[in-house]
């Protein structure tokens, strides 16, 4: 689950510092809401649309035991094994183990945020296994040793001259930073990895308990190659990605990739029933699905259940402010932006991910954005809150807003409270305003300058308009 | 190690009820999509398919009918210059027609060659073959109007790789197939599911946008895709 061992204002310091990150999220958030209100709007109204999408999600958790067990049942009808994870050490022990038994030279992954989360890479690595991500994106954070930095566009905060870098040392030959020859050259490196590899590493975007189903949305393709070539697939599967039927799909599938990308559809979807049958010439022999529950249950039955709703679209990451300024490495989780500040310490707890629920405005704009209506700001109130009754908060802080209660609660206290703050602030207050704060206020001076305190308040102001009109 | 019980009755308690004998999963008497179509003729829909898939870059041949159908891959395999096209090993309609027009093609161009995927091949030959061909071509069994997808249900002499790996696809379908949106493949998939082991949702050739959010067409997949859309006969 994590990704950096720096501390969260030491990881957001590196984010402010990196222009190309600036630029590049700028590029993105405006590219994908631009794209997403472009493809909801043939659609109609989108709340129907929204409104009926969470009503399948709320449908479905609510009786996930139920439609884990058909799943499950129904996989196996179709001649695929289960396998239950309940931790991450666990799922990674059936991957590993199979890949022995199997003596597996060459893995091929699709995308998978459920393997970034319990570091399958490492344990298959340790190996010996050679094990390639596909997802171009991947693939070039995989080449950099790093950890996607957005859900959809994992490698956004590289530019083509690093990329090129990275792509030469595979070539071992220098590659120009031209886009369309990279692309080419990852094609081909791939192509052949593909054709070799013995086991192939999908996620899972939806499963479908009725039939006991895979479904996969790509746009590279590497999907389709993953699940077509290696004898053996393996999907990677957090317990909440399931649908009960393939019509309770169609809201879903119509949101998520508008949401995600702006697009209407991604370039496939492929939807998987079983190994191969008799008969077929590719395909798996073998199909096997790794069901994960890695801190999922503590969700289930609490106030944070629909967190488990998601569809891992990344509408709130593309919409929110402070996203914008961070990216995704500053959330230190493999999971970013308003989804990764709700799920990451729900899922692990609060001793390492304290800060994340702090890292918002709390603007809604995540909530607007969601299409199954996660109501994402409120439960970043509901963690801060679970935090303070947990007395994790700094004594200083605590003190100070005990103090402050009892000011705002008193209107005389509240008038000398202001009037002191004002002469504080005055005494540190430039032309322009307050450009370096004193202890607390440093935070903010840092990176802007603080206004400096009206000359009138808006209370003697009040005051001095009464008199006026009295006078009249 | 645990088991499937465990881990779903830990679901269970945690939801605070026992495990239900049944649940009716919700269905719904309306669709948010009603009443965007009312006015779509099945023209409007074929219309509205063409749009979508050339926007996505994807080309449309029109054929009259299905008897026509070796004009237009004769066209195609000139204008790609292919030497080796794959097809599927199928015995319907389109099957046989996609194939007799490879073949009638080949008798007269010495330097194109037909592979037919077949059913009890040898694995390891077809995969390579069909890496180094540079067109597969199929048929659709649907055609989705709003998003300028095709169908391909992939089964024995229809192999997945014959879409997935050549640079060039040409897909045959025929106009009647084309439904409005994806809820109409949707509603059938529970059996077809059952049917097949792989069913794939295709719209317009693979892409990618990972360096620095540039596209690119043809990242792991085709580059390029042909509909071959055929009249209602």
């Amino acid at each position: 689950m994590k990704t950096s061992n720096l501390p969260f204002h030491e990881r957001v310091d590196v984010a402010f510092k990196d222009d190309f990150l600036q630029e590049s999220l700028k590029k993105a958030q405006e590219k994908f809401i631009t794209g997403k209100a472009n493809t909801y709007k043939p659609l109609g109204d989108p709340e129907v649309w929204r409104k009926r999408a969470e009503e399948v999600r709320r449908h479905t958790i609510d009786n996930l035991d139920y439609y884990l067990d058909m799943l499950a049942t129904n996989i196996e009808k179709r001649g695929g094994k289960v396998y239950f994870a309940k931790t991450a050490d666990e799922a990674s022990r059936y991957v590993t183990d199979l890949a022995q038994s199997k003596e597996v030279k060459t893995v091929v992954k699709s995308k998978s945020m459920i393997s970034e989360e319990i570091h399958l890479n490492h344990a298959l690595e340790k190996l010996g296994v050679d094990v390639i991500e596909t997802d171009l994106g991947e693939y070039i954070i995989q080449l950099a040793g790093e950890t996607p930095s957005h859900i959809i566009v994992p490698a956004i905060h590289k530019n083509k001259k690093q990329i090129a870098e990275l792509l030469s040392k595979v070539a071992g030959r220098e590659l120009p930073d031209d886009p369309p020859g990279l692309y080419q050259f990852a094609r081909k490196v791939l192509r052949e990895k593909f054709l070799q590899a013995d086991l192939g590493i999908s996620g899972c975007n939806f499963a479908v308990a009725e039939t006991g189903s895979l479904l996969l949305v790509t746009n590279e393709g590497n999907g389709r190659f993953t699940t077509t070539f290696p004898e053996t697939h393996v999907v990677m599967m957090g317990m909440e990605r399931i649908v009960p039927r393939w019509k309770d799909l169609d809201t879903l599938i119509t949101l998520l990739p508008r949401a995600a990308t702006g697009q209407k559809i991604t370039t496939y979807l492929t939807a998987i029933s079983g190994p191969r049958r008799d008969g077929d010439v590719d395909g798996p022999e073998e199909l096997h699905f790794v069901i994960v529950d890695n801190g999922r249950l503590n969700a289930v039955g609490s106030k944070f259940q629909e967190i488990l709703h998601c569809i891992r679209c990344g509408a709130c990451l593309n919409i929110c402010p402070v996203y914008r300024h961070i990216g995704g490495h500053a959330y230190g989780s493999v999971y970013s932006g308003p989804i990764g500040a709700v799920l990451t310490p729900v899922l692990r707890g609060f001793d390492e991910w304290a800060e994340l629920p702090y890292a918002s405005s709390l603007c809604g704009a995540c909530t607007d954005a969601c299409p199954v209506r996660i109501p994402l700001h409120e439960m970043l109130v509901d963690l801060r809150n679970d935090q303070i009754l947990e007395k994790r908060s700094p004594t200083t802080e605590r003190i100070a807003f005990k103090m402050f209660g009892k000011m705002t609660a008193t209107p005389r206290f509240y008038a000398t409270g202001l009037k002191a703050g004002k002469t504080v602030l005055n005494l540190f207050a430039g032309r322009e305003g307050v450009e370096s704060g004193p202890g607390k206020l440093k935070n903010w001076t840092k990176e802007r300058t603080f206004p400096s305190p009206a000359p009138q308040s808006f209370r003697d102001w009040w005051k001095s308009g009464k008199k006026n009109n009295e006078k009249k | 190690m645990t088991t499937k019980e465990e881990f779903i009755s830990s679901i269970t308690k945690r939801i605070g009820r026992q495990k239900p004998e049944k649940v009716n999963p919700p269905d719904f008497s309306d669709h948010p999509a009603d009443g965007l179509y009312d006015s779509f003729s099945q023209k409007d829909f074929v219309d509205q398919f063409i749009r979508e898939l050339e926007a996505l870059s994807g080309k449309v041949i029109h054929v009259e009918t299905i008897g026509k159908l070796g004009t237009a891959i004769e066209s195609f395999l000139e204008e790609n210059k292919v030497e080796n096209v794959v097809v599927w090993n199928d015995d319907t309609e389109s099957g046989q027609a996609i194939r007799t027009a490879c073949e009638e093609y080949s008798k007269i161009n010495d330097n194109t060659h037909v592979i037919a995927w077949n059913d009890d091949g040898n694995r390891e030959e077809l995969l390579f073959i069909t890496e180094r061909s540079d067109a597969g071509i199929v048929y659709a069994e649907y055609g989705i109007s709003e998003t300028g997808t095709v169908v391909l249900y992939n089964i024995a002499g229809k192999g997945r790789a014959v879409s997935l790996l050549p640079d060039n696809i040409g897909i045959v379908l025929h106009e009647k197939d084309v439904v409005p949106r994806i809820t109409h493949v949707l509603e059938r998939m529970n059996e077809s599911a059952i049917d097949h082991s792989c069913i794939n949702f295709i719209s317009g050739p693979s892409r990618s946008a990972d360096i620095e959010m540039s596209l690119s067409i043809g990242v792991h997949g085709p580059g390029g895709i042909t509909v071959f859309l055929v009249k209602n006969e």
